[in-house]
């Protein structure tokens, strides 16, 4: 038992697919956020963000006009502090490794690679809220650091990538394509 | 190469919230609850998705100069089914909605293989195939597979 105090968390969802943002209304007050918000797009984000200041945004990464990456993009350069550390956890369909590279790049704080399932929505939003990585800023980058935490709650989340020493992360898909190869 | 300087000397975002120390599994099980209730609307969702497919299969067969524009929301529809199939224990429809838009996302497109990857998708829907679905199911995921990578080349 923890004393997690979602009750006072603030969260605005930013998804183009009207079924998935009840997907993710439905889960979060579920685990205790009341306080949600809706937006269709990045541009849509940032217009509500402008009156209604949140604790968290939801991304989805490919939401149109502007997608995930670009609202995140666009929150790291912002003159408004609070904005410019804003938490992101970005929501993906895909797990290839440049997505992943693209997101980090981008000041994303949290990836959650679909499917999304309760216990990923959960172990994503202590890892962004209870562990935040510190902020850093180099000649091209500002956002959270990009090297992994010590110790997360995501930690505890199974792995989808096998990693070998002194070899590139085999994704499991990848993994039994070669197989595949292998015993035809 | 520049060394990462923590902003604000080590500042974090600001929080306030107090550390807590790990999951809360009534917490989740009240969330998973939730997500079991949504079953019936997820299932609707996909339905209206497929109809909408089939829409578009129609016009872009019986309507050329509407074959591009049909095409598009083919894809719309499998995106969305391929990103949420696996959350309500359907990875069957992430598995194939994935495959067809893989297939659209290739120069050439057979409407054959998008009726193949339609009836597919309304069979699992309709049979309630939950989970992986056996050897049957997954011997069609490798066929509808095979199918999309002879034509697009991988």
């Amino acid at each position: 038992m923890s004393g997690h105090a979602f009750d006072r968390l603030s969260v605005l969802l930013v998804d183009d697919n009207h079924f998935m943002r009840g997907v993710l209304h439905t889960l979060l007050q579920a685990l205790g956020v009341h306080r949600i918000y809706d937006a269709t797009d990045g541009s849509a984000a940032l217009k509500r963000l402008r009156n209604t200041p949140v604790d968290l945004v939801i991304c989805d990464c490919e939401t149109r006009p502007m997608d995930g990456l670009a609202l995140t993009r666009t929150l790291r350069a912002d003159t408004d502090p609070t904005r410019a550390m804003l938490p992101v956890i970005l929501l993906s369909g895909h797990d290839d490794e440049a997505r992943a590279a693209a997101a980090r790049d981008a000041g994303v704080n949290e990836f959650l690679i679909k499917p999304l399932t309760p216990r990923t929505l959960y172990l994503r939003l202590l890892a962004a809220i209870e562990t935040p990585r510190p902020f850093v800023r180099t000649a091209s980058y500002y956002g959270p650091s990009r090297r992994r935490r010590a110790r997360s709650p995501a930690d505890g989340m199974p792995r989808d990538t096998t990693r070998y020493a002194g070899k590139a992360p085999v994704t499991l898909r990848q993994l039994s394509d070669l197989i595949d190869r292998l015993v035809s | 190469m520049s060394q990462p300087q923590v902003a604000g000397s080590g500042r974090t975002p600001p929080t306030r919230f107090a550390p807590g120390d790990g999951l809360d599994r009534r917490l989740l099980a009240r969330a998973e609850a939730a997500l079991a209730d949504l079953t019936p609307q997820f299932l609707a969702m996909v339905r209206g998705e497929l109809q909408r497919m089939q829409q578009a299969l129609e016009t872009a067969r019986t309507r050329p100069e509407s074959a591009a524009a049909a095409r598009q929301a083919i894809f719309a529809a499998a995106h969305d089914l391929r990103g949420i199939g696996s959350t309500f224990g359907y990875p069957l429809v992430s598995r194939f909605a994935q495959s067809l838009c893989h297939y659209l996302q290739g120069r050439t497109v057979d409407l054959a293989v998008v009726q193949a990857h339609f009836e597919a998708l309304s069979a699992v829907i309709e049979n309630r195939v939950k989970g992986g679905g056996g050897p049957l199911a997954h011997r069609i995921g490798r066929a509808l597979e095979a199918l999309v990578t002879g034509h697009t080349g991988g």
